[in-house]
């Protein structure tokens, strides 16, 4: 039986880590359209 | 369960703080793990948008190739979407020249197709400096009117926001030369791309779940232009080339970056270059021959005057309007390898011949 102190350790890591790497990927985001960062995609002629 | 919950769901200022160490260690990992040596090993797919991010295969091509075991010859294939749909696969390309050569095939040639969608000319330089030392080798350089004659604001646009990661020094360097923005190289891959990481998110899905397979052809199997098309197109891509070679300062920056990498590879590597104007379809030779002759003729005397050849398979690849989608791009299996057979003799000729810029009186 896992005792409600470990249980809560392993819920606030795992929202550290969910929201640490929502973060990180925002953060880019931001960047990238900050920036003007392009993907070339095909347009065709 | 409602300790778990409450841990995860609550919000507290330890976490706050959590997160945010969370994401500066993550970015400063970033900057460190991610290197050109850990990109070589990744799939092919992996670090692309979607399976027609070119960007990201020209990155993983030219990283992988930067690191191949060596071989006793080297082909490299460089240019936009006319060249990349220009031949059907650098393996079977690769195997024809071995057959010409009467060489084992994979053991004794290596293969680079480092063509990519809108490779600008300044962009192919970049590639060409970057090419990985070979005992001999040859490298084939699509440059027709598409290329030579650019819009300068579109080229500013590819160095301030590169689509694939070529090596900022490299980069520096031509545009310095081409008269565009400069970027600030840190030293340490992930920033110096941090455009292009930022722009592909989705590298830890593919990690997780498995990259698509890059796309190799873009036309294959897709119907010719009809007439409407031909009327609305071709006149529109004369005039564009026809206003575009009016930027004199421009076209001849590009002949002197040119002249540079081209000089640089026959007197610092056994790279030995070959000009390729890329495919044209016959029907669009009266709109747009004055262009393709306006452009052979800024690069002919460039060519002829360092001994590099400037050459035309068209007519040898017998190709024809239904070979074609539109005025460059071929749209057949059978086109394709049509052209590669040729392209592949050319590149067997010039492999078998002694490099004259290394020959010794």
């Amino acid at each position: 039986m896992i005792s409600p102190r470990v249980a809560r350790a392993v819920g606030i890591a795992l929202q550290i880590i969910v929201l640490g790497q929502l973060l990180v990927i925002a953060l880019g985001g931001l960047y990238a359209a900050s920036a003007g960062a392009r993907v070339f995609r095909y347009a065709g002629f | 369960m409602s300790a778990f919950l409450d841990g995860a769901l609550r919000p507290r200022l330890s976490v706050t703080l959590g997160v945010i160490a969370f994401a500066l260690v993550e970015i400063a990992a970033l900057c460190v793990f991610v290197t050109p040596d850990v990109v070589a090993r990744l799939e092919p797919g992996v670090l692309a948008r979607n399976v027609d991010d070119d960007g990201a295969a020209l990155t993983h091509a030219l990283v992988t190739a930067q690191r191949e075991p060596a071989r006793s010859a080297h082909v490299a294939l460089v240019g936009a979407s006319s060249m990349r749909e220009a031949f059907w696969h650098i393996d079977t390309l690769r195997d024809s020249v071995a057959d010409a050569l009467e060489q084992p095939r994979e053991t004794t040639l290596g293969a680079f197709n480092l063509t990519s969608g809108g490779q600008a000319l300044g962009e192919s330089l970049v590639v060409l400096g970057a090419l990985p030392e070979t005992p001999r080798g040859v490298v084939v350089l699509g440059i027709g009117p598409g290329t030579l004659f650019a819009d300068r604001t579109d080229l500013q646009t590819r160095f301030e926001h590169p689509t694939s990661a070529l090596a900022v020094d490299e980069m520096n360097a031509v545009a310095r030369v081409l008269g565009m923005p400069e970027r600030t190289a840190t030293g340490l891959y992930f920033l110096d791309h941090l455009q292009f990481f930022v722009s592909r998110p989705q590298v830890p899905v593919w990690l997780a779940l498995g990259a698509p397979e890059p796309r190799r052809h873009r036309y294959l199997g897709r119907r010719q232009w009809t007439d409407e098309r031909w009327v609305e197109r071709v006149d529109a891509l004369r005039v564009g080339f026809e206003q575009r070679a009016q930027d004199d300062a421009l076209v001849s920056a590009h002949l002197v970056a040119l002249e540079q990498t081209l000089t640089h590879l026959q007197r610092q590597t056994q790279w030995r270059p070959i000009l390729l104007e890329p495919p044209l379809a016959p029907r669009a030779r009266p709109a747009l021959t004055e262009a393709r002759s306006a452009a052979r003729a800024r690069v002919a005397p460039l060519a002829a005057r360092l001994g590099v050849p400037l050459v035309d398979l068209d007519a040898e690849a017998a190709l024809v309007d239904e070979d074609f989608h539109d005025f460059t791009h071929l749209r057949s299996e059978e086109a394709m390898r049509r052209y590669e057979a040729r392209l592949a003799a050319l590149v067997a000729r010039h492999l078998s011949e002694p490099n004259p810029s290394t020959v010794r009186p």
